[in-house]
């Protein structure tokens, strides 16, 4: 029996008992738009929690530290460094894509600023690290814009026109500002481009280019912005910030000088103007990430101490998948180094989102199984219904095999309008729920536009539920229907 | 196809609730006989044209259709046999509900790995459909047909893969005495003028004389097997298209 023909006689059989079909592929559409709503959920949600929250494929190597009472010590010998030696060996560690390292500001530093956004200055302290200039991607900084994410103080060059706007080739080989004279707080125009006048140093220089966490900005979307409504003065005027919007702020870092902390070590002081130019997931999740060598430089000068700026503060490690992370994780360990509370954080999220995604899944299972009950209790019905019938086309000339595969072809149309519809359905339910999300529930940090996350695998592996789901059922009934003897069947023996 | 039966038995159950049905029953039917198998309720005439008819396996004994040993074939050489050779009309028509006369008498084509297309198949059938009588009923649905309109597709669906064998259970037994007579004379032409064998169960001996033979069975065992000079057919012929009307 050719498919044509199979398909014919399948056609032929669902005409027939539409309503006990309808009946059979309720629990299939519910079974499977349950499967498909939880699993989308899941990965919807695994999205925004492991690639936005805690970044499970980004793990940040520390010193070990051992915890003494209530103090933290590196040990008798002192922890293992964070040098570029170390960054050569993560990155021969199989399953990691990139490392990159990074270095905090290891003095006392100081910011104002935010005349340009809210009408005034406020002071504060400035959190601040630094990472490599080519780790930051296009889409996170555009390239066209007038400053962007580099270092403009260690341009190579054999003469002026190598360097930018407002800096000339000086004695070392490395871009220098122009000299120019202003006082504190005004323009000079001597200086062109981005560049401003540094009043102290008399020369020109390009504001220091800084990315922030795009968690920044949610945390204060979703929460600051609430709480600020309500207080008084202008702060409670502060409209929702884009990305858009705040690329291009610039405000002043003091070097050297806290409000809090007081002098640094070294003594030294310098007032520099910082621009932001885009957000970054690489970025420190509170604070400003300026290129590495700006930190390198600012941390030898300021600290007191020429090593302060060839330690790293932590490395991180960027796997190839969330699959290979935990065990790059565990040869980073084997190395003598820590992991950030950050890997640890993810870990739970991850295994907490796993676990509530297979307990949905296997309520849909159940679901799934029950309708496959069902189905078999519908097909026995059905076989028993079509005894004569049956055993009229054993009697034409239908073999054993036929028969069992015209019951399972017809479980095949079954599953796969089942399983379609309950796509659909499943689908449907997934936009109304987000709708509702988005209407209903209140801005928080991290709000995603969507709970929920597809993939083509998904849409086969419910069709693939709802397949084997619908054969199960209808195996026993195949069986028992290719066993029907045709004498007895149609002597109504 | 010559029809070879012999030293055949066939019982049910086991033990002391054994019952025999059949018993050492032999004869043997030449290519284009009419035989009519007679006997009361329960004497086993059925059984035998099951078995005759490849639908039966569980017996003892042997039964040879043409050069075919029926319990030396497979499951798919026995049910190419009765797809190809052999056509079947029962008693209770055993037309399927939800198809159309047309889709009825197509059914074999599904089984039959040689078939033809489905437009030729479909040709097939409305060309037999109006052989017996039934070409104004093509997508006519088994609720909407007589009795005697239900045999005549159920016959037409015997003769769609062109079979050397009929074998008929009681072919008129849900019909009244003149559509059943009607559908006798539709076997005795194509007995006489196609050279189909028939072999036709029933327990009226009216119906038994139509045949050319008859075979006796009481209580499982052959008790007599004699030719028999059939009644002239009817005037009516099946060439006329028309075939009997009679009452839906």
């Amino acid at each position: 029996m050719n498919l044509q023909k199979l398909l014919r006689l399948v056609w032929q059989s669902i005409r027939r008992s539409k309503r006990d079909f309808l009946f059979s592929s309720v629990g299939i559409i519910i079974g499977i738009s349950t499967l498909l709503f939880f699993t989308s959920l899941g990965t919807g949600i695994k999205e925004t929690v492991l690639e936005r929250v805690f970044v499970v494929r980004q793990l940040e190597v520390i010193k070990k530290t051992y915890d003494v009472g209530a103090f933290q010590s590196e040990g008798l010998f002192g922890a293992k460094k964070l040098d570029d030696s170390l960054i050569e060996k993560l990155q021969k560690v199989e399953g990691v894509r990139s490392v990159y390292p990074k270095m905090k500001l290891t003095f006392p530093t100081g910011a104002f600023g935010g005349k340009q956004l809210i009408g005034k200055d406020v002071r504060g302290e400035l959190v601040a690290d630094g990472l490599p200039a080519e780790l930051i991607t296009e889409e996170e900084v555009d390239p066209t814009l007038e400053v962007v994410f580099k270092d403009y103080e260690a341009i190579s060059c054999k003469q002026k026109s190598d360097c930018p706007t407002a800096y000339t080739c000086g004695d070392k080989g490395v871009c220098v500002g122009e000299p120019c004279e202003a006082r504190r707080g005004e323009e000079s125009e001597a200086c062109e481009g981005a560049a401003y006048c540094h009043a102290d140093r008399k020369q020109c220089m390009i504001p220091i280019p800084v990315v922030a966490s795009p968690k920044m900005l949610e945390i204060y979307n979703g929460s600051i912005h609430t709480a600020l409504s309500g207080s008084s003065g202008a702060l409670s005027k502060l409209p929702k910030l884009s990305k858009k919007a705040l690329v291009g702020f610039e405000a002043n870092a003091l070097f050297g000088r806290s409000f809090f902390l007081g002098d640094s070590a070294g003594g030294k002081q310098d007032v520099r103007r910082v621009r932001l130019v885009g957000f970054s997931d690489k970025a420190i999740d509170l604070g400003a990430t300026f290129p590495i060598g700006y930190v390198k430089r600012l941390n030898a000068i300021h600290s007191g101490r020429e090593e302060a700026g060839k330690e790293y503060h932590a490395v991180v490690v960027e796997t190839e998948s969330n699959d290979v992370t935990a065990s790059v994780a565990q040869q980073i360990e084997e190395m003598g180094f820590a992991l950030s509370d950050k890997f640890e954080n993810a870990q739970r999220a991850s295994l907490l989102i796993l676990l509530i995604t297979v307990i949905f899944n296997l309520i849909s299972a159940i679901i799934l199984a029950v309708a496959a009950v069902n189905i078999m209790h519908t097909f026995l019905m059905l076989i028993l219904e079509r005894r004569r019938e049956l055993g009229l086309l054993r009697a034409l000339g239908a073999t054993r095999a036929q028969i069992r595969m015209l019951v399972l072809s017809e479980a095949t149309a079954l599953g796969l309008i089942g399983g379609s519809l309950g796509i659909g359905v499943g689908f449907l339910a997934t936009r109304l729920v987000d709708s509702i999300f988005q209407s209903q529930v209140q801005d928080f940090p991290f709000k995603p536009e969507t709970l929920f996350g597809f993939a083509p695998w998904m849409f086969f592996m419910c069709l693939g539920a709802a397949l084997f789901f619908c054969w199960i059922g209808a195996l026993l009934p195949a069986i028992r229907a290719s066993r029907i003897d045709p004498a007895a069947a149609l002597t109504g023996r | 196809m010559n029809i070879r039966v012999e030293g055949l038995q066939k019982s049910y159950g086991k033990g002391e609730l054994r019952t025999s049905v059949l018993e050492d029953i032999a004869f043997g039917i030449d290519p284009g006989e009419f035989v009519a198998i007679m006997g009361t309720s329960g004497s086993g005439k059925t059984t035998l044209l099951n078995i005759m008819g490849g639908l039966d396996r569980d017996y003892r004994g042997h039964v040879s259709v043409g050069p075919n040993e029926l319990a030396k074939l497979d499951e798919k050489q026995l049910a190419r046999l009765r797809n190809a050779k052999f056509g079947f009309v029962f008693q209770q028509f055993h037309l399927l509900d939800h198809l159309t006369s047309l889709e009825n008498v197509s059914i074999p084509r599904f089984f039959d790995a040689d078939a033809a297309e489905e437009s030729q198949a479909l040709a097939r059938a409305r060309e037999l459909l109006t052989t017996v009588g039934l070409g104004e009923k093509l997508d006519s649905y088994p609720s909407e047909l007589s009795g005697g309109q239900k045999q005549r597709v159920a016959i037409a669906r015997a003769l769609f893969n062109c079979p050397e064998v009929i074998f008929c259970d009681e072919p008129t037994g849900s019909l009244d005495r003149s559509t059943g007579l009607q559908i006798l004379e539709l076997f005795q032409r194509l007995n006489r003028d196609e050279g189909i064998s028939l072999i036709m169960v029933t327990h009226e001996e009216h119906i038994a004389r139509l045949a050319t033979r008859i075979i006796r069975l009481e209580d499982g065992v052959l008790v007599s097997d004699e030719a028999n000079t059939p009644k002239k057919p009817a005037a009516t012929t099946l060439e006329d298209g028309a075939g009997p009307q009679e009452e839906e």
